[in-house]
């Protein structure tokens, strides 16, 4: 039973694996690598049942699927394929699923009351109805323990709550990229940049944005309201007024009620008469 | 009541594991608690590199932290690499929720092996109490850093219950070798002191063992096989063995100063405990005994003598030998515990209220310890590599910037900058290294970064600088980010 288990997980991991996240994903994908491997390499050389107790069976599950792992990398690294995300979930499957197989195999050369075997009581009715009252609680309590050890990961794996506030403030080029800002413009003609803000001040926010060329405001947009967490990005064209070198364009955003720029992002350009 | 619960010891035992498993994940996750990332440059770096490995695909790739120039040879840590990119593949996650689980889950998984371990003798629930106290700081690192050093750890106890079972068949043998192959991979240093207290471990079982089921064959080629699973190293990364046996040939010792003794931090009580451990190991005798008590005492001696007197030998083993000494003394409190417990009963068994008595005794040890290490935790200063407008300026860089972006930026936050973008930095630093450069990249933003032909000679494509900087030539785009804008451009 537990030999299937453990292949039929690690075959259900493959998807979720291969589409992305989720806590269910995450559980099995640390099972997988941390757990599968070490257990059907333990299971396969330690196939009777007094082999290793249940306990260091467990711990060496999780010992040697540590040892196992970065093996199977370093092997990955020198095929063909290299290390990718469908090459390292193939291959640690291929390894559980052979050493699944060589745990199979070696077990059934022992008679079922020697070979190691993963006791599943499914009828837990019966099963309760056995206890008496100090084993009742002590069953309930361990419960609590189990759900209070996992509730405790889960507590102190939480990021915290964020209490920084600021607003992201950027422009970008002509394409929608971070890169062939404008250089060199033409006096009068309009000249297009993408202006983005990003609202994490936790309350909806106003702002506004200048653009300024030589202490001139040539372009104001605004008011934006921005709600908690959100982005708001728009094109947002200028022309220069006066010619000249190096002319410093300034991007000014102020936040409502503000009369101080909250942030200001600068452009160098040289205006010329025509192009 | 009593009885009631010593026929259902196994049951209270289970119960209890469970609550020392969650103090594990408290303890773990203690430091960053209040704050969403990793802590020390170290794991940034591992974070780095690791993501750079998945990216290209192989283990020798260009080193992000030096402006993506191609590395010739693999990196020592290779091993830790190949582990967490294989976690984040599995698990489909970011970097970022695994940085934060992982601590926990492998500190837990340290506490439960130590438990597998101590148990065949008694005391894995007093051992795998005292597992959860290993310390971290910034200096020697720890269980609450997701670095290789830690995950190194898993393999102590792992190979103590392989020693166990290789006194009766030869089974373990290639797990052993397997185990340290692939610690080699992981983190170097950590091998070697676990290849040390193998050969201790193994030398008193062939000498004073006087077992007559004695397995003579598997534990002498195992202390055969220990140097042949360093060779795995050696055969695949040549270039960085020989580089490391030039260190410790000429050693340059890193210009920090001795590390202050960190086992007052463990509380009082623990030390206590770890004490009288001592003093029931040396009173019951035996090879297996007299082992741990040795190779804890070395490795006890090497920390706080060897370096300060001798000042030879890499200064790695003795910067990382404390986390070895305090896991080791860590068992050696648990048996301390476990004879306490023995002790007290056996003093007390004629008394009626003996019993509760030594258990309440007990309780009360496991209490004032448990508080003493938590004041120690408290006490004890980490540092924030970035804030949260940080990170979300590298995010914005690794979703705005070309592929294979070079950045300008303090070489201390640097490490941080390569796992959030994605992209390369002209250099990267940890104190005390890089105190110059640091300062000739400072110098140089506060200066207002002019000198344009500096950038392009070292292919800079951006700086990320909180000075504001005067070069026509950079475009400021966002807050302190700065691009060099290219021909034409």
């Amino acid at each position: 039973v537990d030999l299937v288990v453990v292949i039929i997980l690690s075959l259900a991991l493959i998807p979720l694996a291969v589409f992305g996240g989720g806590p269910v994903s995450l559980a099995l994908g640390l099972i997988f690598a941390l757990f599968f491997p070490g257990y059907t390499l333990a299971a396969a050389l330690f196939p009777k049942r007094g082999d290793l107790d249940g306990v260091q069976r467990l711990a060496l599950s999780f010992g040697l699927s540590i040892a196992v792992v970065p093996l199977i990398g370093l092997i990955l690294n020198y095929t063909p394929w290299g290390i990718g995300l469908y090459t390292v979930l193939v291959s640690v499957l291929v390894f559980i699923m052979v050493m699944a197989g060589i745990a199979w195999y070696r077990r059934r050369r022992f008679t079922p009351e020697q070979r190691f075997e993963f006791q599943f009581r499914p009828r837990l009715a019966q099963f309760w109805g056995r206890q008496n009252r100090w084993d009742r609680v002590l069953l309930g309590l361990l419960v609590v323990a189990i759900i209070g050890a996992i509730g405790m990961l889960v507590y102190v794996t939480q990021p915290p709550k964020v209490e920084e506030t600021f607003t992201e403030f950027y422009i970008l080029g002509p394409e929608g990229r971070a890169e062939n800002y404008p250089r060199v413009l033409a006096l009068g003609e309009k000249t297009k940049v993408t202006i983005g803000i990003v609202n994490r001040e936790h309350e909806v926010t106003e702002y506004t944005v200048r653009i300024i060329i030589g202490g001139q405001k040539v372009e104001e947009v605004g008011v934006i309201a921005v709600a908690p967490g959100g982005k708001w990005e728009q094109e947002v064209s200028f022309a220069p007024t006066e010619v000249g070198e190096n002319q410093l364009v300034e991007f000014k955003l102020y936040k409502r009620g503000g009369s101080k720029a909250y942030h200001v992002l600068n452009l160098w350009v040289d205006v010329v008469g025509s192009q | 009541l009593l009885t009631e619960a010593i026929k259902r010891a196994p049951l209270i035992e289970t119960i209890l594991l469970c609550l020392v498993l969650a103090l594990a994940f408290y303890m773990a996750s203690w430091p960053r608690l209040d704050y969403p990332f990793p802590l020390h440059v170290d794991e940034w770096m591992h974070l780095g590199h690791t993501t750079q490995l998945l990216n290209t695909g192989q283990v020798n790739y260009p080193n992000p932290f030096h402006g993506g120039q191609w590395e010739v040879g693999g990196h020592p840590e290779t091993g830790y690499y190949l582990w967490f990119g294989t976690l984040l593949l599995s698990t489909g996650s970011d970097w970022l929720v695994l940085s934060r689980i992982m601590p926990a889950l492998v500190l837990g998984i340290i506490a439960f092996v130590a438990y597998a371990w101590g148990r065949k003798w008694g005391f894995g629930l007093e051992a795998a109490f005292f597992v959860t106290f290993i310390h971290t700081t910034i200096r020697f690192l720890g269980p609450a850093f997701l670095v290789p050093v830690t995950l190194g750890l898993v393999f102590f106890p792992v190979c103590l219950i392989l020693l166990d079972k290789l006194e009766q068949d030869w089974r373990p043998l290639p797990l052993i070798v397997l185990s340290l192959a692939s610690l080699f991979l992981i983190h170097g240093t950590t091998a070697v002191a676990l290849g040390f207290v193998l050969v201790v471990y193994l030398v008193f079982y062939l000498t004073l063992s006087k077992s007559p089921r004695r397995q003579l064959l598997p534990a002498l080629s195992c202390l055969l096989l220990i140097p042949v699973s360093a060779l795995v190293i050696y055969l695949w990364n040549r270039s960085f063995v020989m580089r490391e046996i030039e260190n410790i040939i000429n050693v340059e010792h890193i210009p920090l100063p001795a590390i202050p003794i960190p086992l007052p931090q463990l509380g009082y009580m623990m030390l206590a405990v770890v004490v009288l451990g001592f003093g029931f190991l040396i009173a019951r005798g035996g090879w297996r005994n007299y082992a741990l008590i040795i190779f804890t005492a070395i490795l006890l001696f090497f920390v706080q003598f060897y370096r300060r007197w001798f000042q030879i030998g890499p200064d790695i083993l003795y910067e990382r030998g404390w986390l070895y000494v305090m896991l080791l003394i860590a068992l050696i409190a648990g048996f301390g515990l476990s004879q306490l417990r023995h002790s007290g009963l056996e003093l007390f068994k004629r008394w009626r209220w003996g019993t509760p008595l030594v258990y309440v005794a007990l309780a009360l040890v496991v209490a004032f310890s448990l508080v003493q290490r938590m004041d120690g935790y408290a006490k004890e200063d980490y540092y924030h590599v970035i804030d949260i407008p940080t990170y979300h300026d590298f995010v914005w860089i690794g979703e705005e910037l070309p592929e294979g972006s070079v950045a300008l930026l303090n070489p201390y936050v640097g490490w941080s900058f390569v796992p959030i973008s994605g992209k390369y930095v002209y250099t990267a630093k940890a104190y005390p290294w890089g105190v110059e450069e640091a300062r000739e990249i400072t110098a140089f933003m506060m200066a207002g970064a002019t000198d344009t032909s500096w950038l392009e000679e070292r292919n800079i494509d951006l700086i990320y600088s909180p000075f504001p900087l005067k070069n026509p030539d950079l475009v400021e785009v966002r807050d302190k980010v700065y691009i060099l804008r290219k021909e034409g451009g």
